[in-house]
């Protein structure tokens, strides 16, 4: 592609890119999310790059959260390695699946759909509140699969010093609704991690800071294997991409550490605003409103 | 309270995350090293990539390199070399830590999640060969 494909991509237009990707880094290490949903809108509105460009330059992006993110939350233990992986399968399978029969699909009921999931886990996560009873009853309660795949973790946190020791709860729907998961943001083309958070938190019972630590750790698989296809396809622009991923890793820096330090109930709160803002751009969606994946 | 809590505290929190990670398996450590390694040489590439760029005044590059051509050009040292290398290697760092699970996992005879880790890895190759991911 020419230089004039990048739209204003001026010096101005780079550095711009990279605040936002900072911002992108941070929220998304923040949120459990990659942060494409913030990286293509600003692409392709603000620097009128092409959709496939803005899409390929993003899932670079998005790889760059998660990794930057994980390899924290690794180190610090708060990631469910084996909640991880056991959902990675579940994830990339329904990646597969979906962009097979996404033919078949009228999206606009899809994006509609959506719009319902994502408003109804931001509202339960807003009327849900974490109390003490949840945590003994996370500590009891645990059903046989996820004590023969080990699933079971604790974690320390950093902001309030307490060991957190949780049992996963309902593991085959969390795996079901993971695959679900997967094959709509193969669908959408968006990175998932705002499925994911909520599969994780809200029906699979997991502490929302272990929640958020588990999701950054699998996004950046599922965006692999489609980042690198892009790569092949040469839809990827070096100078983009490098911008959003410097300002990406930076931004994880900060949204790793503001998260280790913020209180799980504002996480929360945060995360569900932002659910209850997708909710409605995917309906406004539904209706052939907004240029937002 | 007179006691130093500034000071004991810090302590009784190191001691508290030796004692979690006595008891979580070390599985964490290979995987924390192998995400910081990708992205910190990813993130050398691309600043060296962009700081020679910039030095000599030519256009930032528009094309990454396809793969087939990549050893000839790194040979030139093209800054769209060096670019595509370093997000390649970004790319490849998830693909990375996944393998090197199933190899850690085999080490630890945990059966079980040598075969969740090797799924994860087929789907991924599956994906790549599909052309879809």
């Amino acid at each position: 592609m020419d230089a004039s494909q990048r739209g204003m991509a001026g010096i101005e237009a780079l550095a711009a890119l990279a605040g936002v990707s900072f911002l992108a880094g941070t929220a998304g290490s923040f949120l459990g999310i990659g942060g494409g949903i913030f990286l293509v809108p600003f692409l392709t509105l603000v620097l009128g790059v092409p959709p496939q460009v803005a899409v390929a330059t993003s899932l670079v992006g998005v790889i760059a959260t998660s990794s930057g993110a994980a390899s924290v939350y690794v180190r610090d233990r708060i990631t469910n390695l084996r909640l991880g992986m056991l959902l990675e399968i579940a994830t990339t399978a329904g990646a597969i699946l979906g962009a097979l029969v996404a033919i078949y699909l009228e999206p606009h009921v899809l994006f509609f759909l959506f719009g319902i999931v994502c408003t109804y886990a931001a509202v339960y996560m807003v009327r849900t509140r974490e109390t003490a009873k949840d945590r003994a009853e996370r500590a009891a309660v645990a059903p046989e699969a996820t004590d023969r795949l080990r699933l079971s973790s604790m974690y320390l946190d950093p902001e309030d010093q307490a060991v957190y020791r949780y049992r996963v709860a309902r593991p085959w729907a969390g795996f079901a609704a993971s695959a679900a998961a997967g094959s709509v943001s193969g669908l959408l083309g968006v990175g998932g991690g705002f499925v994911k958070v909520p599969v994780m938190h809200v029906l699979m019972r997991v502490p929302m800071k272990a929640a958020v630590a588990t999701s950054n750790f699998m996004i950046g698989v599922t965006a692999a294997a489609s980042a690198f296809i892009y790569y092949s396809r040469g839809f990827l622009d070096p100078g983009l991409t490098a911008m959003v991923v410097l300002g990406v890793l930076g931004g994880t820096a900060v949204g790793t550490r503001l998260m280790l330090r913020t209180k799980p109930t504002r996480i929360r709160l945060v995360f569900a605003a932002f659910l209850l803002l997708i909710g409605v751009l995917m309906a406004l969606r539904a209706f052939g409103v907004g240029g937002i994946p | 309270m007179t006691s130093p809590a500034g000071a004991a505290a810090p302590r009784g929190l190191a001691a508290l995350r030796r004692a979690i990670t006595a008891e979580v398996e070390d599985v964490n450590r290979m995987i924390y090293h192998t995400l910081r390694a990708g992205t910190l040489a990813c993130a050398v590439l691309l600043l060296a990539a962009l700081a020679y760029v910039a030095a000599s005044g030519t256009a930032i590059p528009t094309d990454v390199v396809p793969i087939p051509d990549l050893v000839a050009a790194l040979g030139r040292l093209t800054p769209a070399a060096v670019l595509s290398v370093g997000l390649l290697l970004l790319i490849l760092t998830p693909v990375a830590r996944v393998a090197l699970s199933v190899g850690y996992f085999a080490r630890e005879k945990d059966a079980t999640y040598v075969l969740v880790t090797l799924i994860v890895l087929a789907n991924l190759i599956a994906g790549l060969v599909l052309g879809i991911g």
